[in-house]
């Protein structure tokens, strides 16, 4: 079933949506959920949860890129339910990694700099994005949005351990240096 | 956690869908980086396996002359050497693990009475969390010891019955253990107990969100259709462990029925939803998903990497069924089997 049949399930209210919806992109919310919660059951709730939410905001949303949109809400409640579970623990995972490598990210912050509001950040981040070459933007996202590990974005595009590594390291500190050009505080 | 950098996360979750959906799509170049890669390594690789092969070839026939020398002077002493003796604690072992696969098919063995004593059940008062708070013995590390268990387990739970006045269910000779029935919960899982992995696996349960709520045990069991889909055989040592139904059953009418030994846990979840035919699921491409009246023993998937056997069944009137556990493939066959039953 198209994304557009399944929208129109939504639209009309019809429960087959959801049932659509599993079987369309269970998988996609699913990984997206395993890789930040590494939790089967956890990422399970946190796929359960994406298709209610997707029931509740489907209508008055229609949204372009059905896949992106779910997998925009898995990863939120993924996060969120990652944050509520290491809120007092410094733990190990991929999660806690790829947050200490974006801390290399943080510009340098000035006393009389106010902290960007997240709307405006977002617009930041995406402006930097774009500027990228296709690769390194690619490998960002892998990494810091699907939260995929070294090897499998290496072996995603048939480059060398080192050289994800060495592309991420590259572009976490231009992200930085963007930010503070950019005047932004933290 | 720097609360900078989970700013910088959050803010990712508004980029533009075009760079994500550009980051999605399937790398063409891999295969050139394939091939190009088995060009320049290929003739190395080739030369190795040669190489091993060479090996092999001399040294079999290395071996094959000197043992043809040794046949030749000694008889059959040569070929004694081979085979070292079985040590004898694995013959043991073997034995008594026979004898404990014997003891837990027979509680696998289906009893048509256990699933009504399990629903009518002890447990109704008796929270899950009570179900392993009597350990009694170590989880036995090897099937060696699985007999002796079974027969620590029936005294155990003939001494929980005494105890208690209540009718034991559990998953001794006589059949499942369902409705974690005693105070003992099980007494299976009891055999297998660790007072701080049950509180862990409890800590893990209470912790998950609300799109499921946590029913009773007894009132899941009631709750139709998915009570009609309660296996009768358990594998030996699990017990009730929780039920969670969705809170919304008139959007996604679900319940997820678990089991566990006091380390593991097995879980069926089911849902109700259209029926399902197998053009549909060639149609979705599911992974391990299949038509429940088709499937067979040979077909259960092996375990992932984690070590847990999962698949889905759906079932001619439109419930569908996720099977999941750190079981082996006959002990969820049983299961499987009993729920077609």
């Amino acid at each position: 079933m198209k994304d557009t049949e399944i929208m129109d399930l939504y639209w009309a209210r019809d429960e087959r949506a959801i049932d659509e919806t599993q079987h369309r992109y269970g998988r996609y919310c699913y990984s997206i959920a395993y890789n930040i919660l590494k939790d089967r059951e956890d990422s399970d709730e946190c796929v359960n949860d994406t298709w209610l939410r997707a029931w509740n905001v489907i209508p008055p949303r229609r949204p372009d890129r059905l896949e992106l949109f779910l997998g925009t809400i898995t990863r939120n409640l993924s996060f969120d339910k990652w944050k509520g579970k290491h809120a007092m623990k410094r733990g190990k995972g991929e999660m806690t990694v790829a947050l200490d490598e974006l801390a290399e990210c943080v510009p340098d912050r000035h006393n009389t700099e106010d902290e960007v509001e997240a709307a405006e950040l977002g617009r930041l981040i995406n402006d930097f994005l774009h500027s990228l070459p296709e690769k390194e933007c690619n490998v960002f996202l892998r990494r810091y949005w699907y939260v995929e590990e070294y090897s499998a974005i290496a072996e995603r595009y048939g480059i060398k351990l080192n050289t994800v590594k060495t592309m991420l390291f590259r572009t976490r500190a231009r992200l930085k240096d963007f930010l503070e050009k950019e005047g932004v505080a933290l | 956690m720097s609360d900078q950098a989970v700013k910088i996360f959050e803010a990712l979750s508004d980029v533009d869908e075009e760079l994500l959906e550009r980051c999605n799509q399937k790398e063409n170049r891999k295969n050139a980086v394939v091939y190009k890669l088995f060009w320049r390594y290929g003739r190395t690789m080739a030369a190795c396996v040669c190489m091993i092969v060479v090996g092999a070839a001399a040294w079999g026939g290395y071996h094959l002359a000197m043992s043809g020398k040794n046949s030749g002077s000694s008889g059959a002493g040569g070929s004694q050497n081979m085979a070292p003796a079985m040590p004898a604690d694995c013959a043991q072992t073997m034995d008594a693990a026979d004898g404990g696969m014997a003891g837990g098919s027979g509680a696998m063995g289906s009893d048509a009475e256990a699933p009504e004593s399990g629903r009518s059940s002890t447990t109704g008062g008796m929270s899950p969390e009570a179900a392993f708070e009597t350990p009694s013995t170590e989880r036995a590390s090897s099937e060696a010891e699985s007999t002796l268990h079974t027969e620590q387990q029936k005294q155990q739970d003939q001494t929980a019955a005494d105890q208690t006045g209540q009718a034991v269910s559990v998953g001794n000779n006589s059949g499942a253990s369902i409705g974690g029935s005693s105070g003992t919960g099980n007494g299976g899982s009891t055999g297998s107990f660790s007072a701080e992995k049950a509180a862990e696996l409890w800590e893990k349960e209470n912790a998950l969100t609300d799109s499921r709520q946590i029913v009773p045990w007894a009132e899941a069991c009631e709750t139709e259709p998915f009570g009609s889909y309660l296996p009768t055989a358990l594998p030996a040592g699990y017990g009730s462990f929780s039920a969670r139904q969705s809170a919304n059953p008139e959007l996604w009418n679900n319940m997820i029925f678990k089991w566990s030994d006091g380390q593991q846990i097995l879980h069926l979840n089911m849902t109700l939803e259209g029926v399902k035919t197998k053009e549909d699921l060639e149609r979705y491409d599911g992974v391990n998903q299949y038509i429940a009246e088709d499937f067979q023993r040979e077909m259960i998937p092996e375990p992932g990497p984690d070590g847990q056997i999962l698949f889905t069944l759906y079932y001619g009137d439109g419930m569908k069924i996720d099977f999941g556990g750190y079981v082996t493939a006959d002990e969820m066959w049983e299961v499987v089997e009993s729920v077609s039953k």
